[in-house]
């Protein structure tokens, strides 16, 4: 019996995303960001996470894609550290996905576009891919 | 190492150090009183405790120091040798290579290779001395390259506190009773009736803000944690330059949170080693002025108004104010204009101007670069102040004025669009109005660069709006913020401003560290995050402070006679009053529920302390008193009265005019020193100073607050 993997899955605009479950904290609502100027470009700013103040990227603008429309629905997604936790915001939550091991491809070759970086490998889904996101390589965008 | 075994030799190491620092202390006063035994008792016992776990934990080379040193020191104790300077400087060489070789251990975990021969034949030869025999030359031991007088901020083993008992037992209480009102509040939160959870509600509140106060308190330390080391420093810089100095130290016990402790420590090696070097003359010298030989440099510190107030005085020749002014003439420091109307006070700030120097003199103890500018940027780094007071020939005072603490600053809440930002109270001067209108400060451009006009100032003017990319456009009225930036200043142009209020700094998180722009992060009442802006650092991204810097504008106070520029205020429906402005504080409004009695006296919380609120025309004529309470909202015009803070109860404030003069009063009455027509109205001419009876309850109040 093969090894099986769990995902909480997200979609940025169409394409489906996963973050490997124990990464992620929670899934919540948009929260009032406080913009940070100077800051690198994926930063969406700074929110108050009961308390915390935790640093939110916009995915979009990691992976190079056009702003969301200003009513489209958002999510965000509290990535786990102990430290530091970091907000991902997308476009909407999916499920969680436990998915097979031996389904998993590296990254092709042919990934070259602004967010080729973060996305560690691909796993073949039966409708569609799953593009699996390096958490650490995301959280480097805040600083980039 | 095993985690045991390295927890033994960091408690060895903490436990040497501060043996350490005791022989340090007592080796200085052993110099000066050489026949004290107690002080030799606790020498002695301290290097032989720090001998024993040396053997304990096999370290060799510690231990033959340690134990040639303890040889000496019983010698010494028997009265077989005397105590003279030789002694003094091998020994404390000793404690040097001790704490180097400690050092050594905390990073590598051995002792390291080295050559302690010099020091330990130094050590024996000292022993085997005749009691009355002449003594090896002076500097018989080399001392370390490195000598340890450098005390930096960040000495290993600083990381840890000493906590009172009693203190994490209250501490441990208030958590006990947090939990409890928390499960209050989780099990009355379905309740209907909002009083239940209201009250709950409070209780969190109340218990919150108490622990707060609480774990602030343990982070508190006696100041003379930063001053431990001094007796050292001061005794081998007094040696260095042939001087004789006495040190003394008092209000070591006045408490300080440890992050100010930490950020005092190099600014205070600095100003002491100036004392010594350019304020205390030579023994010679001191004798021909009538003076005794040993110059003194005294440290004080004492709590006032919320703050610590540090002194750092010698009583040697001074700072020649003329010599200050003929240098800084020379150099173009000050343009001719201003140069006519500045007082002595002012020629005498220019000391801590980046490299202002009266001497041309370079010693290895100072003017290596290091000025005055440094220590007054540092401590305005953490919100405090540095002046300098001086008289020719009797010596030269520092005041140094601190925060308590670091982790709870006053802010000025401030607005751009929809952001806002905190900007720390200490660095803010002023604030003023822009935009047309008569209120408005006038924003002029040249070359293409902004600058505001205020009253005979040009303030380098940078638009928070460009600066943040924030959306939007500026507003026709806006404000700018005068800030202070090390030795210079400039204007931040904002959108709105809001009120001050105490804000709990976090760190910003690493990966924006980069932004020297912040100073860190905060979050406001309402739970949203704001960004704290650094001054110095927002000033640098303007590209501003390249130049020659630019001066504080004059406060108008100082410009105009004081007496004679009024703040016009209603003081009941009907009955007009002016008070003097040059000693108007600030106009506060007051919720009724920020308002608190205390014996029969009104107060309201203002700036950390207790501000004393006082019914204006009540006290001017009792009849007529009025009773507020009633209403919503309070405006208090806080003004300094008899030199000290009192918030005078107005029904509002009108306008602030000038008169040539005072006219008599209309109505003679105690604290009307005048009836002026301004406004439309006959208005009293008010000395709110009189109107404070001395030795009443106001008065005693707000002298224990400014205290």
């Amino acid at each position: 019996m093969s090894e099986r993997r769990r995902f909480a899955t997200l979609r940025v605009e169409g394409t489906l995303y996963g973050i490997e479950a124990e990464h992620v904290q929670e899934v919540m609502g948009p929260a009032p960001l406080t913009r940070l100027p100077l800051a690198a470009p994926a930063v969406a700013g700074l929110m108050n996470l009961r308390g915390r103040i935790v640093t939110v990227l916009e995915l979009r603008r990691c992976l190079g894609l056009p702003p969301r429309a200003a009513d489209a629905r958002v999510v965000n997604v509290v990535l786990r550290a102990a430290d530091n936790p970091m907000g991902l915001l997308a476009d909407e939550i999916g499920e969680v996905l436990e998915v097979d091991a031996s389904a998993w491809a590296p990254r092709p070759e042919t990934a070259h576009g602004p967010g080729a970086g973060l996305v560690s490998g691909v796993y073949r889904l039966e409708s569609e891919l799953l593009c699996v996101l390096d958490p650490e390589a995301v959280r480097a965008r805040a600083a980039a | 190492m095993s985690e045991a075994d390295d927890r033994i030799v960091q408690e060895f190491l903490h436990e040497s150090r501060e043996h350490l620092d005791q022989l340090d202390r007592d080796l200085v006063t052993l110099e000066s009183e050489p026949g004290s035994s107690a002080t030799l008792a606790r020498a002695f016992r301290a290097l032989h405790t720090l001998k024993g776990t040396c053997g304990f934990l096999g370290f060799t080379r510690l231990g033959a120091i340690g134990h040639t040193g303890e040889g000496l020191l019983a010698r010494l104790r028997d009265g077989d040798v005397t105590f003279s300077l030789d002694v003094a400087s091998a020994l404390l060489t000793l404690v040097d290579r001790v704490r180097r070789l400690l050092d050594e251990i905390e990073r590598t975990g051995g002792e390291g290779t080295g050559d302690d021969s010099v020091l330990l034949s130094a050590l024996q030869r000292l022993q085997g001395a005749p009691a009355t025999g002449s003594a090896p030359a002076l500097h018989a031991v080399e001392p370390d390259a490195e000598p340890v007088d450098e005390p930096s901020g960040s000495a290993p083993g600083e990381a840890r506190i000493k906590v009172d008992v009693q203190r994490l037992d209250r501490l441990m209480d208030l958590v006990g009773e947090l939990v409890l009102a928390r499960n209050q509040l989780v099990t009355r939160a379905g309740s209907t009736d909002p009083r239940v959870v209201h009250e709950a509600t409070q209780r969190v509140s109340a218990l919150t803000s108490q622990l707060q106060s609480e774990v602030m308190e343990t982070r508190l330390q006696p100041i003379a944690t930063a001053w431990d080391r001094l007796p050292r420093l001061v005794r081998d810089t007094a040696v260095a330059c042939g001087k004789e100095v006495r040190l003394e130290l008092e209000g070591g016990e006045t408490e300080i949170d440890r992050s100010v402790l930490d950020a005092i420590r190099d600014p205070l090696v600095h100003l002491v080693r100036n004392a010594i070097d350019h304020g205390i003359e030579s023994p010679t010298v001191r004798e021909a002025c009538g003076k005794p030989r040993a110059g003194v440099l005294r440290l004080s510190a004492s709590h006032a108004g919320g703050r610590v107030r540090l002194e750092v005085s010698d009583d040697g020749a001074g700072i020649p104010v003329d010599r200050v002014r003929a240098r800084a003439l020379e150099r173009g420091l000050v343009a001719d204009v201003r140069a006519q109307h500045m007082s002595d006070r002012e020629w005498l700030d220019l000391v801590f101007r980046p490299g202002f120097t009266t001497t041309d003199k370079v010693t290895s103890v100072s003017g290596r670069g290091v000025g005055l500018d440094v220590v007054r940027e540092h401590l305005a780094a953490i919100g405090g102040s540095v002046e300098v007071r001086t008289q020719p020939l009797a010596g030269t005072t520092f005041e140094l004025r601190l925060p308590l603490t670091l982790a709870i600053v006053p802010a000025l809440v401030v607005a751009c669009g929809d952001e806002r930002y905190a900007l720390p109270q200490s660095a803010v001067l002023e604030v003023v109005r822009t935009g047309p209108g008569r209120n408005g400060a006038e924003i002029a451009t040249v070359a293409g660069g902004r600058v505001l006009r205020l009253r005979d100032a040009l303030i380098p003017l940078v638009s928070l709006r460009e600066q943040f990319e924030v959306p939007g456009d500026a507003p026709e009225h806006g404000f700018a913020v005068v800030l202070q930036s090390g030795a210079s200043c400039f204007a931040l142009q904002v959108d709105e401003t809001g009120e001050t209020q105490e804000v709990v700094v976090r760190p910003i998180g690493a990966a924006h560290r980069g932004l020297a722009v912040f100073a860190g992060v905060t979050l406001l009442g309402d739970g949203r995050v704001a960004l704290i802006l650094d001054p110095a650092g927002t000033a640098r991204r303007a590209g501003l402070g390249l130049d020659a810097p630019v001066a504080a504008p004059v406060p108008p106070a100082r410009r105009v006679a004081a007496e004679h520029e009024w703040l016009v205020c209603e003081l009941r429906e009907g009955w007009f009053g002016a008070l003097p402005l040059g000693e108007v504080l600030r106009i506060e409004e007051f919720g009724r529920n920020q308002i608190e009695r205390l014996g029969g006296q009104l107060v309201a919380r203002w700036r950390g302390r207790m501000l004393p609120l006082v019914e204006l025309a009540g006290a001017i004529d009792p009849d007529r008193a009025t009773s507020r309470l009633s209403r919503r909202r309070l405006t208090a015009v806080v003004h300094e009265s008899a030199g000290v803070p009192v918030g005078w109860l107005v029904d509002q404030v009108l306008d602030a005019v000038v008169t040539t003069e005072v006219p008599p009063p209309v109505v003679p009455r105690k604290g009307v020193r005048g009836t002026a027509e301004l406004v439309g109205h006959p208005v009293d001419l008010l000395d709110p100073s009189a109107l404070l009876a001395p030795g009443g309850s106001c008065e005693r109040l707000a002298r224990r607050e400014a205290a």
